[in-house]
């Protein structure tokens, strides 16, 4: 066994790669959930941004135009979901169950129907892979870090940004008012709905970037049907483990981005284990860590709750 | 005329027994949007709706065999919302049927690995140890969230992902026979299986014990003791401790109850369906029979009402795509989109200050 800087920046390398699907789904999914809605429809939104980026890849040939059709793919079917959750206060619960059911059937039927015999042709180049000048060129984290997609380097910028907005924005203080509580919001004349629309599309451009991302950058541009795998679920997971804190949410999402590149270079690693056991591991991950946290830390006061002017709390 | 008001009042009472409920009324309403919309997706991806229509309620109910398709469709997902609608009637929001409905059928291979093929005996001990699995898993959750709190909304939908991963894991590896290089286990014995009910169909035991099961859960929860103790506990946690109950030992009997009934989903799909243990047996069951739950207003009866509805639609996908190669996918359009509609019009209703369900279960 041989464990030398290029195996472990290698590993380092393919942990990050696995992590921006999830990561980019965790970083909307917080937004949302600050704002005071619970998105269990995430799964479905990356599949239809998924879906839309191998649309606009066989009909542009462009993996960059391709990326943004996944996204706002992902934007849209975001904001059918949010008539049913913000809007006519369904139960954010039952409806993102029943979207889910949806994204599965209607991105199968777009795959058999739109894109029959369209196989992806043309250079994904431009979106896979940026080194970033001489920090690339750095040892081990120069490989890990700064040679990845430029998705990736978007989903860092994209984290700060959102930390940023949370701590000091006056915008970021009114969405998490939206989520702490709605009606207190309301009393001040704020638009409690608008703010929680705006916040689920931005759910939805996310999940459908990361979508998108799956399918261009991790799959060659080839959709497949259920293609995410649970990852929407993770990613709602890793938000609420992160406690909703966009930095920490990055951190977690590269670290059990890690845990499943260990099927691609864990043999070089010497560590041994069924494909199947190491998929399952971000999953347990993530499981154990809820045993480890237990009850800490406070959700937003109206989380999951629609709406209702006048309601009681 | 006091004669005759008596009379408009007794035939008003009549009249208002008669008619249907609200939540009745929009669940029926959800199915025919639903419906619609499927029907004009089929006009829109260029296909003849009619006989699309005719095709589809042939494959649903048009013979004997075509009726069996429905009620094998139907029977796990009856069988994953009732053991949801428990759960969630005491007031866990259990997800976990996909989950819990692997482990069933994992656990209804065991004991023929286990023992091998020891006759008679070997059908009802899967049938015990696949409720069991199920029990035991949906019992995590239960222990997790008395313990550390940890909200069983998101327990249950991350453990559907460790065991559907399991699954494949053990029919890439410990289960799978020695040179096989298919992912599957190996086929149990004639003697372990629900052989067919009716020559030429696929009708077995599982569907009639679901039926039998959903009976049960009804009369569980409205006439005893457990279940009135379960509803309070889903729609007053706080009385149910004034009262002196322990809210632990209802959570964790609601839980093992709820997953032993998921499990048995899994287990009746490897008995009457597959007859081994096979990676992918289920395409999201446990997710549709969640849908069918709340479609059903977390009633039995009405779980098997829905689920009917949803096997039928399973069987007449399949024969949409054998006949007029319409996309089978169609029946997950047809699945989601009346529980999405029954949400969003219930929604509606709420603003409007009308709440359909009376209670928040």
């Amino acid at each position: 066994m041989d464990l030398n800087s290029v195996t472990i920046a290698l590993f380092l390398a393919a942990g990050v790669r696995m992590s921006v699907p999830v990561l980019l789904a965790a970083l909307g999914e917080l937004v949302s959930e600050r704002a005071g809605v619970f998105t269990i429809g995430l799964e479905g939104l990356m599949l239809f941004g998924a879906v839309a980026s191998a649309v606009g890849l066989a009909m542009t040939g462009s993996p960059v135009a391709a990326l943004a059709i996944g996204m706002l793919g992902g934007t849209l079917a975001a904001a059918v979901l949010a008539l049913g959750t913000v809007l006519a206060r369904a139960n954010q619960i039952v409806m993102g169950i029943g979207f889910n059911l949806l994204a599965m059937g209607v991105t199968s039927l777009i795959r058999q129907m739109v894109l029959v015999d369209t196989p992806p042709t043309g250079s994904l180049r431009a979106v896979t892979m940026m080194k970033l000048p001489w920090l690339s060129d750095l040892p081990v984290v120069g490989r890990a870090l700064f040679s990845q997609s430029p998705v990736f380097y978007v989903a860092v910028l994209l984290a700060v940004a959102l930390w940023l907005m949370f701590r000091f924005t006056r915008s970021g203080l009114l969405l998490r008012a939206a989520g702490e509580n709605a009606s207190a919001l309301d009393a001040a004349g704020q638009p409690v709905l608008g703010l929680r629309f705006g916040a689920a599309l931005f759910t939805g451009m996310l999940a459908g970037l990361g979508g998108a991302y799956l399918c261009i950058i991790a799959s060659g541009g080839t959709f497949i049907d259920d293609m995410t795998s649970g990852r929407g679920y993770l990613a709602i997971a890793i938000a609420i483990f992160a406690r909703w804190m966009p930095l920490r949410t990055l951190l977690v999402a590269i670290a059990l981005g890690l845990l499943e590149a260990l099927q691609f270079q864990g043999q070089y690693l010497g560590i041994q284990i069924a494909t199947p056991l190491l998929m399952a591991t971000p999953f347990v991950v993530a499981l154990v860590a809820w045993i480890v946290m237990g009850r800490a830390g406070a959700a937003p006061g109206d989380l999951g709750k629609p709406f209702l002017r006048g309601a009681a709390h | 005329m006091p004669e005759l008001t008596s009379h408009t009042a007794a035939l008003r009472r009549l009249l208002a027994k008669l008619s249907l409920p609200l939540s009745l009324r929009v669940t029926l309403g959800a199915f025919a949007g639903s419906l619609i919309l499927g029907v004009a997706l089929i006009a829109l991806l260029g296909f003849p709706v009619l006989s699309a229509m005719r095709v589809a309620g042939e494959g649903a109910f048009g013979d004997a065999r075509a009726v069996a398709d429905t009620l094998v469709f139907m029977t796990p997902r009856l069988l994953v919302a009732l053991g949801a609608l428990i759960a969630i009637r005491g007031g866990l929001f259990n997800l976990g049927g996909e989950g819990q409905l692997q482990m069933g059928a994992i656990g209804a291979i065991l004991p023929f690995l286990a023992f091998g093929n020891i006759g008679p005996l070997l059908m009802p001990l899967a049938i015990v140890s696949g409720a069991l699995c199920g029990a035991l898993w949906g019992l995590i959750p239960a222990v997790l969230k008395l313990w550390r709190g940890a909200d069983e909304i998101i327990v249950t939908l991350l453990m559907n992902f460790v065991a559907i991963y399991f699954v494949k894991y053990l029919v890439q590896g410990p289960m799978r026979p020695v040179g096989s290089t298919f992912n599957m286990s190996a086929q149990l014995p004639r003697e372990g299986i629900f052989v067919p009910l009716i020559d030429g169909t696929r009708l077995h035991l599982g569907v009639i014990l679901a039926v039998v099961i959903a009976s049960a859960v009804w009369v569980l929860l409205q006439h005893t003791a457990f279940g009135l103790k379960l509803r309070a506990s889903g729609q007053s946690p706080g009385f149910v401790r004034l009262q002196g109950q322990s809210a632990g030992r209802m959570v964790l009997s609601s839980m093992a109850l709820s997953g032993a009934i998921g499990g048995l989903a899994g287990t009746f799909e490897v008995l009457g369906v597959q007859y081994r243990l096979i990676d992918g047996f289920s395409s999201g069951l446990g997710f549709e029979g969640l849908a069918v739950a709340f479609l059903a207003g977390l009633e039995p009866f009405g779980a098997v009402i829905v689920s009917l509805y949803f096997g039928a639609i399973n069987s007449a996908a399949l024969s949409l795509q054998s006949s007029l190669s319409i996309p089978a996918a169609l029946a997950d359009v047809l699945s989601g989109l009346p529980i999405l509609l029954l949400a969003v019009i219930s929604g509606v209703m709420l603003t409007k200050g009308k709440p359909v369900w009376t209670s928040t279960r």
